[in-house]
């Protein structure tokens, strides 16, 4: 079984940084969610679901599309 | 390692000592020429009960350590993969219950039966758990 990457990328570290150095601990709070499960999105591990998407980009006060992209098949 | 994961790894270990513990005996028992109904029914209520014991013991000290952590109990991916483990190691049951109702037919050994239940209710647990630790690791 090999490593899932899944095709939605996100920048979700890079936003955090932007804001100040947020640690993934407290995204993962105000989200609702674990750490781990912040982890998991950034690495590209797990894609979140759609309300989880949408409550992580008004943390950043950003659109989902500009949090998430898709990347289709070559 | 996760609250989660630290639970299914010690519900991984548990079921592996304590089920390795009762085939151990019942291949001790075939040997000794032993091996009846009552023997497996008082192992199997041994080993039930040995279940039930380390897993409170194992689970107590875990949550005892995650009480000092912080974060929620559980959420969307946790939830995710628990199902996702679950429905592939229900295929490992599937098959149990099939080859259960085979051997019934086939040995009319209510010894025999009960244990190739068991066998497959033990792999499709440790399919279960290996597959969440699987999905915890390299993602889902």
């Amino acid at each position: 079984m090999g490593r899932k990457k899944s095709h939605i990328t996100n920048r979700i570290r890079e936003l955090r940084k932007l804001a100040g150095g947020r640690t993934q601990q407290e995204l993962a709070e105000r989200v609702g969610v674990t750490r781990q499960t912040i982890v998991a999105i950034e690495r590209g591990n797990y894609s979140p679901s759609l309300e989880v998407a949408f409550r992580i980009a008004a943390e950043f006060d950003r659109t989902v599309d500009e949090v998430f992209s898709f990347e289709r098949d070559s | 390692m996760t609250f989660q994961e630290k639970s299914i790894t010690a519900s991984l270990v548990t079921m592996l000592v304590v089920w390795g513990y009762y085939f151990f005996k019942l291949y001790e028992y075939r040997r000794a020429d032993v091996l009846n109904f009552e023997s497996v029914q008082g192992l199997l209520i041994v080993v039930v009960v040995m279940t039930i014991i380390v897993s409170i013991i194992a689970h107590a000290l875990i949550a005892g350590r995650k009480a000092l952590e912080e974060g929620p109990e559980e959420d969307e991916r946790d939830q995710l993969i628990t199902q996702r483990a679950t429905y592939l190691a229900s295929y490992v049951l599937g098959a149990g219950v099939i080859s259960t109702l085979l051997i019934a037919v086939v040995t009319a050994s209510l010894v025999a039966t009960i244990n190739v239940l068991v066998l497959f209710f033990v792999l499709s647990e440790l399919t279960r758990y290996v597959l969440q630790l699987l999905y915890y690791r390299r993602g889902i």
